[in-house]
């Protein structure tokens, strides 16, 4: 091995880490309270980025788009009126819900006709928000109590349907997009983009804020006994479903905010969330889907491993990231003892 | 039998004439054998799923495993196809095998997350490694396979053979259901420490049933690779994968016909919206993952079993028999009536920081009724679980016949001859009331996985079942013996607990709170039946606290109190016993 | 008024009628207990009128009939239950066990929470000992205490109390009792189901005798703890002759 490009491995290596990382976090707090593995995580992260895309002015995106309204503004309008359909019976609940929807639209209507860049983006978070919470209301609330494994196959046909709307909404295409900060930054003799910089702060900043809303605030304690004794919980009035809710959109947030910074660096296309949504998976099965800091820790062992995997044989990079839960597994299974027992 | 088995005769005929009715229709010839694959995976699918509630999202990995080795030895190595069928298959199994051995005794999530993982491992293998699979170019001019020197080129003649697998498994999949071991992956789908309590090593069997699935898959990879007589990445991708899962689960995966039918209806769909949906977008692309996206969420929360039960429903019954001929070889029943059946000493359980059992011992002897009673939260049922195997103890050890036996699994206590009834009945509400029953003769009984399959098991079945019936006759339930365990009162539900312990020829019988939930009148006839069968030989450990029943069955009394225990000896004294008046009514603390 | 009023409930597991036409009320200020032998169907009872089984028959609630029953709905109206298993956070410290039983409160914005949090630990001072410990570390009483000073943040206008002798040695439970006795001089609620029948009459205004899920009995506390009809109930006594 020559190395010399240990150090770029490294940075490499740090920069999509940090990604899992954020991922794995989203899917170990979303699995802890509402035990759904959260397969479209992936989409979420591309979504994002790629409704930003509208917003920007065409000398930016270089795309003559006529201010059309992003495809994933409709979804998010369209599952927030199906929630208020569902939720009718709670009326000042269902108008919320029904302001939003006609807000979510708005606003990218807004966006569409040409904002700031600084304000396209914090519109595209928006627009994207809402999904991550009416999914969870549409589709896996209707299966209460259902096995971990039927939430698992929910979210499995939820990553197929995201997947196929984002090739109907944004094409086939990657898309190029602004940087916040531009230029490089060079650590020793490895050249770092300023703007992964930026991801490496969002990621300290969430650990840093779910460490302190999980520590203390009591919303974020009534979060945790939620996953702890969901009975225990109801019996103090704290309600899994509302508890659901504020999992999936703290998840989306994150996940949608990473997608946002680091599109610069990727270039996204609909179809690259998966990927970097399985490989959040892999580190978060690292730390067993419970543990916040074993998900970060299997993160950066996750990316470390690609690139090295990709330093040995790129074609295989991928493929040898995913044999990595192999060991892993088999680690776990040689130290469960118990008969099979669900949950 | 001497009556003709009229449905099979159908289902053969239809097949025969199928090709016939379509031939006009070429397309639909090549339709009817991707959904012949289709029918072979999603079979595999309903093993793993309906029968053994596990998931896998990488069954088409597996026929890719298959695919690609038959026609790597067959191109390149120059084998005939009949040979590579094995090899193919082979190669299958053995990836699921090392994936199935590492993740069956995890959680059941896991397996099918993992399989994620695999698949898509696979197919970027199959994808990049363009040495040997050709890329996504992939392989060309596979050899037909043929069939007494005639070879299958058209979609016609192939659909014959593709019929044929699919007729052979499906009439496998339907031995297997019925048999011993299919009993027992439905046991322990619904209840895993019920099926263990009974002789089931769930891990083994599901992992067997995992290996059986790919098996399935893997001949559909076979085929699907001398049909085209070429191979290439995209049929064996994570999207196809899912595309069996969704025909399995929209059929319905809990019944052979459904997943033939879910099979059906995902693989004509797929080329209607192939079609529809890039008109539609005005442009070319994978657009039908939305739909069967959606398809998989909808069916999920809408109707979770899927299309077949709305079409069962106008379709006649069956009638079953009731068994006859002779039953299974019985246990010797051996031994001195002083014997001591089990033994019990300084049995500890501590929980944490908490002691739920302290240091109980006490002895069992043969042909004895020993109650082992307290209040609520004495740790009567941590000290059941601990002499079952259930949990294992601190400290202590526990003797069954002077063997130790802590330490073991539930399923190899069993075997000693030991079985249990749960406080909770413990049944199968999908299963009759026999079929419940017959479970408890799992440990009697030998047919494996293979053997079950291909109908070699039918003698050893009848006695079995025989055995099962004369275990409800004894209780008093063959009158029911062919009703589905669910609209049973719960009377009859402890009494197909006991007739289901029964079946397994035990020695010693322990009974985890029986009564609760009887009326006066059944915990008299329920304390009949028990000293009926102590006449018959079997030796009773009985644990509850209702004292209206073991104060007028049992011979001994264990009285435990905090974990510990409090007092021995028989009813009467420890009525008399004021400290056993005080645990049961509560101390008056000064 | 009476702060619960239940009418003819009936709970049914399946095919077992755990309970039948049960009716019982409880005023406020009162304590009422409900005892019985084990599997007579007193956690059934508390289950069907939380909502937690499948009932029919009428639940009021401070005059107002509830027809849908989630425990988180009766918690947010002040009616709160410590369950037989105390279902505690158990990787969780004890004071984010005893804050998180205000959290409705907390929702409301309510005032005032520390002054209760100070309040309980007055009434249990070993939970203040113990503050920074993990709940599921803690002995079997020490967990029991937890379990009522989480609900006691609440500030209940009824407290339901599951067993909550359970498992506990004699002291521990007479430690319990005296606090809820204490609990009671101070205008609280509670209806307590409990097999400790001695310890429940003690302290209870009224008793209601269950058994095989009918009510057999009912009256004043003082009253039942002298009768010999709950001491045969409880030991089989008369059964075990009609066997013979």
């Amino acid at each position: 091995m020559d190395w010399t490009v240990v150090p770029f491995l490294a940075a490499d290596a740090v920069q999509s880490g940090t990604i899992y990382a954020l991922l794995a976090l989203s899917l170990v707090l979303v699995f802890a309270v509402t035990r759904v593995i959260l397969v479209p995580l992936g989409e979420l992260l591309v979504f994002a980025p790629l409704t930003y895309v509208f917003f920007l002015p065409g000398e930016v995106s270089g795309l003559e788009l006529h201010g059309q309204i992003p495809g994933t503004a409709w979804l998010s309008a369209g599952l927030l009126l199906v929630w208020a359909v569902l939720d009718r019976a709670d009326l000042r609940r269902a108008v919320g819900l029904f302001l939003a929807a006609v807000l979510v639209v708005g606003l990218a209507w807004v966006g569409a006709r040409g904002v700031p860049l600084w304000l396209g983006w914090i519109l595209a978070v928006l627009v994207v928000l809402p999904i991550g919470p009416a999914s969870y209301r549409l589709f896996f609330q209707p299966a209460k109590n259902a096995s971990v494994l039927t939430y698992l196959i929910i979210a499995v046909g939820l990553h197929f349907a995201y997947q196929g709307l984002g090739l109907v909404f944004f094409g086939p295409e990657q898309y190029r997009l602004p940087s916040i900060l531009s230029g490089q930054t060079n650590l020793g003799t490895v050249p770092v983009n300023n703007q992964a910089f930026l991801v490496y702060g969002f990621a300290i900043l969430t650990m840093l804020g779910l460490f302190l809303f999980f520590t203390r605030s009591l919303n974020g304690k009534a979060l945790r006994a939620c996953a702890v004794n969901r009975f225990g919980a109801r019996l103090l009035g704290i309600s899994p479903a509302q508890a659901g809710y504020v999992a999936f959109g703290i998840a989306t947030l994150i996940v949608a905010v990473s997608g946002m910074l680091l599109a610069p660096l990727i270039s996204p296309a609909y179809f690259q969330g998966f990927l970097f949504g399985l490989k959040g998976f892999v580190a978060g099965i690292l730390g067993g889907l419970i543990s916040y800091p074993l998900a970060v820790v299997g993160a950066l062992v996750v990316g470390a491993f690609e690139q090295w995997a990709g330093y040995v044989s790129s074609p295989f990079k991928d493929a040898l990231v995913f044999a990595l839960l192999l060991p892993v597994l088999l680690w776990r299974s040689l130290r469960s003892h118990e008969i099979g027992e669900e949950e | 039998m001497s009556r003709v088995p009229w449905t099979p005769v159908v289902i053969v005929a239809l097949v025969l004439l199928a090709p016939l009715l379509l031939s006009p229709f070429p397309f639909y010839l090549t339709l009817a054998n991707f959904i012949a694959f289709g029918a072979l995976v999603a079979l595999g699918l309903y093993l793993l799923t309906g029968l053994a509630g596990m998931t896998s999202f990488g069954q088409a990995a597996f026929m890719g495993l298959a695919a690609y080795t038959t026609a790597l030895l067959t191109t390149k190595a120059g084998w005939s196809p009949w040979l590579t069928l094995p090899a193919g298959v082979l190669v299958a199994a053995l990836g699921a095998v090392v994936l199935g051995g590492i993740t069956v005794r995890l959680k059941g999530h896991y397996l099918p997350l993992s399989t994620i993982a695999w698949g898509m491992a696979l197919y970027i293998v199959m994808g990049s490694w363009t040495d040997v699979t050709g890329g996504f170019t992939g392989l060309t001019n596979l050899p037909a396979v043929s069939v007494f020197g005639l070879k299958l080129i058209d979609p016609k003649a192939f659909f014959y053979l593709s019929a044929f697998f699919v007729l052979v498994g499906a009439w496998a999949a339907w031995n297997l259901t019925g048999s011993r071991v299919g009993r027992a992956l439905r046991a322990s789908r619904g209840d895993a420490v019920a099926a263990a309590s009974f002789g089931v090593n769930p891990a083994t069997l599901k992992l067997q049933v995992f290996v059986l699935s790919a098996v399935y898959a893997g001949v559909a990879g076979w085929l699907y690779a001398h049909f085209l007589r070429f191979v290439n990445p995209s049929p064996f991708s994570l999207d196809a994968s899912i595309k069996y899962l969704i025909a399995a689960v929209a059929g319905g995966v809990g019944s052979i016909p459904g997943v033939i039918l879910g099979s059906g209806l995902v693989v004509t769909l797929e080329e209607w919206l192939k079609d529809l949906l890039p008109a539609l977008f005005g442009r070319s692309g994978n657009y039908e993952i939305i739909a069967y996206g959606l398809i998989l969420v909808l069916i999920l929360i809408l109707a979770p079993k899927g299309l077949w039960p709305f079409i069962e429903r106008y379709l006649p019954k069956g009638k079953a028999k009731t068994p006859e001929g002779s039953g299974l070889p019985a246990r010797l029943v051996a031994g001195e009536p002083t014997e001591v059946m089990l033994e019990v000493s300084d049995l500890t359980k501590r929980f944490g920081g908490l002691v739920a059992v302290n240091k109980i011992s006490f002895q069992l002897r043969r042909g004895e009724i020993l109650g082992l009673i307290g209040p609520n939260g004495a740790g009567k049922s941590t000290c059941f679980n601990l002499i079952t195997s259930v949990y294992a103890p601190s400290e202590g050890s526990v003797k069954l016949k002077g063997q130790t036996i802590t330490g073991k699994a539930p399923y190899d206590v069993h075997k000693l001859g030991l079985a249990r009834t749960f406080q909770h009945p413990h049944l199968f509400t999908e299963m009759t009331v026999l079929e419940n029953t017959t479970l408890g003769t799992y440990a009697r009984t030998k047919a494996g996985i293979i053997t079950s399959m291909f109908g070699l098991s039918r003698a050893e079945e009848n006695a079995a079942n025989l055995e099962a019936y004369r275990a409800l006759e004894r209780v008093g339930l063959a009158h029911i013996a062919q009703q589905k365990a669910d609209g049973l009162a719960i009377g009859q539900l402890r009494l197909l607990e006991i007739a289901r312990a029964l079946a397994s020829n035990p020695e010693v019988l322990l009974l985890d709170e029986p009564a609760a939930g009887l009326r006066a009148g059944e915990k008299r006839q329920f304390a009949a039946l028990i000293r009926k069968l102590v006449a018959e030989g079997v030796t009773v450990l009985l644990v509850d606290h209702d004292m209206d029943l073991v104060m007028g069955l049992v011979d001994r009394v264990v009285v435990m109190h905090y974990g510990e225990k409090l007092a021995e000896g028989t009813p009467t004294e420890v009525q008399r016993n004021p400290k056993v008046v005080e645990a049961y009514l509560g101390e008056v603390v000064a | 008024m009476n702060v619960l009023e239940v009418k003819n409930l009936t709970v049914r597991y399946g095919a077992v009628e755990a309970v039948r036409n049960l009716s019982l009320s409880v005023a406020e200020g009162e304590a009422i207990t409900l005892i019985g032998p084990n599997g007579a169907g007193k956690s059934s009872t508390l289950k069907g009128i939380m909502g937690l089984e499948r009932s029919s028959g009428a639940v009021s609630y401070q005059g107002q009939e509830l027809k849908k029953r989630t425990p988180e709905s009766l918690a947010a109206k002040g009616m709160v239950l410590v369950p037989e298993k105390r279902e505690l956070f158990a990787s969780m410290e004890v004071e984010d066990n005893l804050m998180l039983g205000a959290f409705t409160r907390f929702q409301r914005r309510e005032k005032g929470l520390r002054d209760d949090l100070e309040r309980v630990y007055a009434l249990f001072p070993r939970l203040k000992e113990r503050r920074k410990q993990l709940a599921g570390t803690m002995s079997g009483g020490e967990q029991q205490m937890l379990a009522i000073g989480r609900a006691l943040m609440a500030k209940p206008k009824l407290l339901l109390l599951d067993e909550p002798s359970l498992g506990l040695a004699p002291l521990i439970v007479g430690e319990i009792f005296r606090i809820l006795a204490e609990l009671k001089t101070q205008g609280v609620t509670i209806l307590v189901v409990e097999q400790n029948a001695r310890m429940a009459l003690k302290l209870a205004d009224r008793g209601y005798v269950l058994e095989a899920g009918e009510l057999v009995m009912e009256g004043k506390g003082s009253e039942l703890l002298h009768d010999p009809r709950v001491i045969e109930s409880y030991l089989g006594i008369r059964a075990k002759e009609e066997m013979l």
